[in-house]
């Protein structure tokens, strides 16, 4: 009788154990479920936010493009108006294009080696994309437009080809940008360079008339097109 | 077993019962509760009201590339009339190396994730928003004719900047995979972008996804956002 009793006991004992372990599972599982659901809400709200705020703009270049059509149809007789819209679409490619000389309020940026020290160009392009991403609308590096199809290529002798040209340090960056971006930029890239400032010696100037000029040959970007 | 231990025991096994049951019920109160209801229609309804904007998009942006093809058109008769010959060919150069226009050739596609599982040995399998841009320099190497990344046209004032899981790229927000299309010379491509640093170095040893397949007529779409917005600091020398 009293090792049944005891069996008994242990057999309650286990299941009780059991069910504690489910239990506490189910718990975590639950708790797991409702964190995972606030992410989602959160992530989704962002997701949201953003694709109306891209539907916004699309929905304002449409006007504007709209307005355009207008505005071209009205110009059609007005043959002042025609040649002022030719121009204006004319120098706006050709300034993406870089294929004129522009000038405007920018930053200067000059970067030498102490000691001899390599400089990559994967640190050019870290310095091309943050130019970038300040919203640059022009930049040269040692007086190389830097255009769509700019190439970065470490080469023999320490050199960088940067459009089909070799060039050395110093490497003298030069870049034309919104001047409410300039202070950004500026803290930006003394940013980058707060911990190598021993092996490279560094200048950032800020300056109201920068002029980049237009790329140096078309060779590379023609072949195709024609 | 003495009675009074018995009566112990069946103490201390109805109270961890007890304990277990109380936990239960708020469990189940917790999973049954107004709030869970509540949880699950936000973000039902999310879902459902940003499939609503995304459609929305898209027409605006069927739409838009409607009235830009329309503006061109007037745009090239006017300059056809108005300007001869020379000044339409400089037009037509200008646009197509600002990456105005809509291209179509042959090239690769190169796509682009995260990595699928993490393995030994593995340090970062997230793709960063600087491997991206070191791809697109591999592949300027190769003297391409155009680039795109999920469809949004590589200019000269791209940015490609992290976004937290996502990378902006001409001012809009895209999550991997990153899909890039290159018109060019589909062998010199392929050979730059296999044989690159960020291949060999980063992307095998961390098991980051890529693949590279030729293909032909790939169309790389033209810009289509604001051009006065990126060239409003600047002023041309004459």
């Amino acid at each position: 009788m009293n090792v049944i009793r005891v069996f008994t006991m242990t057999l309650i004992c286990l299941l009780i154990g059991t069910m504690i372990s489910w239990q506490y599972k189910s718990i975590d599982n639950n708790n797991r479920l409702v964190t995972s659901q606030t992410t989602s809400i959160h992530a989704l709200q962002e997701e949201l936010i953003e694709q109306q705020r891209i539907n916004e703009e699309l929905e304002k270049r449409l006007k504007e493009i709209n307005r355009e059509i207008d505005d071209y149809a009205y110009a059609k007789d007005d043959m002042e108006k025609v040649d002022k819209t030719i121009k204006k679409e004319m120098r706006e490619a050709q300034i993406l294009a870089g294929l004129v000389d522009v000038k405007g309020k920018g930053v200067e940026i000059v970067i030498d080696s102490i000691y001899g020290f390599m400089f990559y160009e994967y640190k050019l392009l870290d310095i091309i994309n943050q130019l970038r991403a300040w919203e640059a609308q022009a930049i040269s590096v040692n007086g190389e437009r830097i255009t769509v199809l700019t190439e970065f290529e470490w080469t023999e002798g320490n050199r960088c080809k940067i459009n089909g040209n070799y060039y050395t340090m110093p490497y003298v960056i030069k870049a034309i940008l919104p001047p409410e971006n300039i202070d950004y930029l500026v803290y930006m890239i003394e940013d980058m360079f707060e911990l190598v400032t021993r092996y490279y010696d560094i200048d950032i100037q800020v300056k109201e008339e920068i002029i980049i000029p237009k790329i140096k040959s078309e060779g590379a970007l023609l072949k195709y097109v024609y | 077993m003495r009675k009074n231990d018995r009566k112990n025991i069946l103490l201390f096994v109805f109270m961890i019962l007890g304990f277990v049951l109380a936990l239960q019920f708020r469990s189940v109160m917790s999973n049954t509760s107004q709030e869970e209801i509540s949880t699950v229609q936000t973000i039902e309804s999310l879902k459902k009201e940003l499939e609503r904007e995304k459609l929305i998009g898209d027409s605006l942006r069927e739409q838009l590339d409607e009235s830009i093809i329309q503006r061109d058109a007037i745009l090239r008769n006017m300059v056809e009339e108005r300007g001869g010959e020379d000044i339409t060919k400089e037009w037509e150069k200008a646009r197509v190396l600002a990456g105005l226009t809509e291209m179509v050739g042959d090239g690769v596609v190169i796509t682009l994730n995260d990595a699928s599982e993490i393995v030994d040995g593995v340090i970062d399998p997230l793709l960063h928003e600087h491997s991206l841009y070191e791809v697109l320099n591999e592949i300027k190497k190769a003297e391409p004719v155009a680039i795109s990344v999920n469809n949004e046209r590589i200019i000269s004032t791209t940015e490609i900047v992290c976004a937290g899981p996502t990378t902006r790229i001409n001012r809009n927000r895209y999550a991997v995979p990153y899909e890039i299309k290159v018109i060019g010379d589909s062998k010199k491509i392929r050979e730059a972008f296999l044989n690159s640093s960020i291949v060999t170095f980063e992307f095998i040893p961390n098991n980051i996804r890529f693949q590279i397949k030729d293909e032909k007529d790939i169309v790389i779409p033209k810009y289509s956002g604001r051009i006065d917005a990126l060239i409003n600091a600047v002023e041309v020398v004459e």
